[in-house]
């Protein structure tokens, strides 16, 4: 009875470390730009996978009026905090379909807590400032990522098994790759590059105008 | 951008007619000021701003040429923004300068009404006295420029005479990267208008008027007292006043690419009398085009151009309904300027002109010119700025020879500037 414990034992151990599955994404744009804050989202094709525990809280910053980060990739039932750690006020907004919302952040240390709970693209902007600029990706998919500024994104932990991977980037136009199916296996690291069309001129968020009263 | 938030404890029964929780930090004002110390070295005519018809700020004496001047206060401002709610504020620029009319005077004064977008068009308002959006270039606090000393020929005139006491709404339309902003206005209190552009022409020189006080004019034959063509106009105007009562209106279409490209068109008129004469000043009929365009090609790089047409009218018809004065006017200019982290290089050339189409042997109001502005800038503290501008300007003016100057003008004018903000 004992050794047939151990054994189970063993055998849960292995299965959640020894045979978990890396995903390296890459995301490239025209000849060769890598792509930080494009968006990778993860859907198991089969139902049965054990996905890892989606990460359902979420920060979108409100500091030294900009937004930090300027991509914040989510999936959908995450509840996103909103904490303003200037010493003034902001107005966040958003008339995206996915959530409309206004959050009146009256100073430092006010926090506001929204659920984003249907999947799409948030932009949101403030009323005060117009230079503040950002985008929740909220996404059906269990996992999310996104790329750092030299286009990677790694996921690792993932069960063995074929996938469908998807790209999204605020700056995407059509043409580009949109999703590409994987097949991962144990203890195996898989790598996917992504090359994405974007437009010639990039969204961003600047810095406050220091000359604007 | 200072935000030393002090709550006006003073306003706070004024303001708030009950309802606002204990923790509720409405209404709250803020305070900014800001200093504009000014070293100027100068050659040429004389100044318009001291009755001649030079076209900067600063100039030549009437008799020794080159005029050299030490630390002057070239303005004060103070800003005073009031938050009374997250949808509604005031907000009122004042500015002290010895050389205005009245040493202290108001700027602008205006509520503003701007709730959060809830749909992908919001709305917006304003109402009080305003400067119409037009300068591309004053963005900056108490209406300077953050690229030059000086604005262009156009944002100068703009700053001279066009004021608006406005009731001012806007639409606009968000998608994606873009929008297109639609601005209406209805507005008094600008009826002479187009005095300073007719009478002296185009300038550049970075004075904005009060909303009390009169803008100087040469003493030249066609105008003021002793004159036979025009005895009623006297030798000064006085640009924020309602003559006629008749509301003027302007409207501006702005178009923005995640505001890295922007353009717009702005027509305005003040659909003033020019038969109209009340308080010294006449109802001067001036409508006019402003055009757009502005650019962001790499980060810390700002390309901007503004081309203005228009026309102003005063005066009785005279025979075959020809008014006194008639006059186009035509400007366009293109900055570029660059940002190295705290230090900014501008370079701007100006292109004016005005075209008078009646009375010209009588009152010649016709010239041309255009002028290259170069400035260097460095902040220093938290938005302080120091400028160093070399502003030349050339210029061809018939109506000089009237007061004792030759048409054609040159003029360099060497400017130090330190904006102090607090
Ligand atoms: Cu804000």
């Amino acid at each position: 009875m004992v050794r047939f414990f151990l054994i189970l034992v063993l055998c849960c151990a292995f299965r959640s470390v020894a045979s978990a599955a890396e995903l390296r994404v890459s995301v490239t744009a025209g000849s060769d730009e890598a792509v930080g804050n494009a968006v990778i989202s993860v859907k198991p094709l089969s139902p049965n996978l054990e996905m890892p525990e989606p990460v359902n809280a979420a920060v979108m910053a409100q500091q030294n009026t900009m937004f930090a980060p300027f991509v914040l990739a989510v999936a959908v039932g995450t509840e996103v905090t909103f904490p303003n750690m200037d010493e003034f006020r902001h107005q966040v907004y958003s008339f995206s379909k996915p959530k409309r919302f206004e959050l009146r952040l009256y100073g430092q240390d006010t926090t506001n807590k929204i659920m984003f709970d249907k999947p799409g693209v948030v932009a949101l902007g403030c009323n005060i400032h117009d230079n503040m600029l950002a985008f929740i990706y909220v996404s059906e998919h269990p996992v999310v990522g996104k790329t750092d500024e030299s286009g990677d994104v790694v996921f690792s932990n993932l069960p063995p098994g074929g996938y469908e991977v998807h790209v999204w980037h605020p700056d995407e136009l059509r043409g580009g790759d949109d999703m590409k199916m994987v097949t991962l296996r144990a203890d195996e690291a898989s790598d996917i590059a992504f090359s994405v069309k974007l437009r010639p001129v990039r969204r961003q968020q600047q810095p406050p105008a220091d000359e604007g009263y | 951008m200072k935000r030393s938030n002090v709550t006006a404890l003073a306003l706070w029964p004024l303001l708030m007619s009950g309802g606002a929780g204990a923790d509720d930090p409405f209404p709250s004002i803020r305070f900014d000021f800001l200093a504009d110390a000014r070293v100027t070295l100068a050659d040429g005519e004389p100044s318009w701003f001291k009755d001649w018809l030079g076209k900067g700020r600063y100039g030549g004496t009437h008799w020794a040429g080159n005029d050299v001047e030490g630390l002057r206060l070239a303005e004060a401002s103070i800003l005073a923004k009031a938050e009374i709610s997250w949808d509604l504020s005031g907000f009122v620029h004042a500015k002290f300068d010895h050389e205005q009319g009245k040493p202290l005077d108001l700027v602008e004064a205006y509520l503003e009404y701007k709730p959060a977008p809830r749909s992908a068009i919001s709305y917006e308002g304003r109402l009080g006295l305003m400067f119409p959006h037009i300068s591309r270039e004053n963005v900056g606090m108490a209406w300077t420029s953050p690229y030059t000393i000086t604005p262009s020929a156009i944002n100068s005139w703009v700053g001279e005479e066009i004021r608006a006491l406005a009731l001012e709404g806007k639409a606009k339309y968000r998608s994606g990267a873009h929008s297109l902003s639609l601005t209406a206005a209805l507005f008094g209190f600008n009826d002479p208008a187009g005095t300073l552009l007719a009478f002296r022409g185009w300038a550049l020189n970075d004075y904005k008027v009060g909303a009390f006080s009169q803008l100087p004019l040469a003493n030249l034959p066609s105008i003021g007292a002793d004159s036979d063509f025009l005895n009623k106009q006297p030798l000064w105007v006085h640009p924020v006043n309602e003559i006629d009562g008749r509301p003027g209106y302007y409207a501006s279409l702005d178009w923005d690419y995640a505001k890295r490209l922007k353009a717009g068109v702005f027509y305005y008129d003040n659909r003033g009398d020019p038969e109209e004469l009340k308080r010294k000043q006449y109802g001067w009929d001036t409508r006019f085009w402003n055009f757009y365009a502005e650019a962001e090609p790499l980060r810390g790089m700002k390309l901007i151009s503004q081309y203005m047409t228009g026309s102003t009218k005063m005066g009785r018809q005279r025979y075959r309904g020809m008014y006194p004065v008639d006059v186009d006017f035509e400007a366009v200019f293109v900055l570029l300027s660059q940002k190295f982290e705290r230090n900014r290089v501008s370079v701007r050339y100006d292109w004016f002109a005005t075209d008078d189409n009646t009375f010209v042997e009588e009152d010649n109001n016709n010239e041309w010119g255009h002028a290259w502005t170069v400035a260097l800038s460095r902040e220093f503290r938290k938005h302080d700025q120091l400028i160093l501008e070399y502003l030349q300007l050339d210029s061809w003016r018939p109506a000089r020879k009237t007061i004792g100057y030759a048409a054609d003008q040159e003029q360099s004018i060497i400017q130090i500037s330190y904006r102090l903000r607090f």
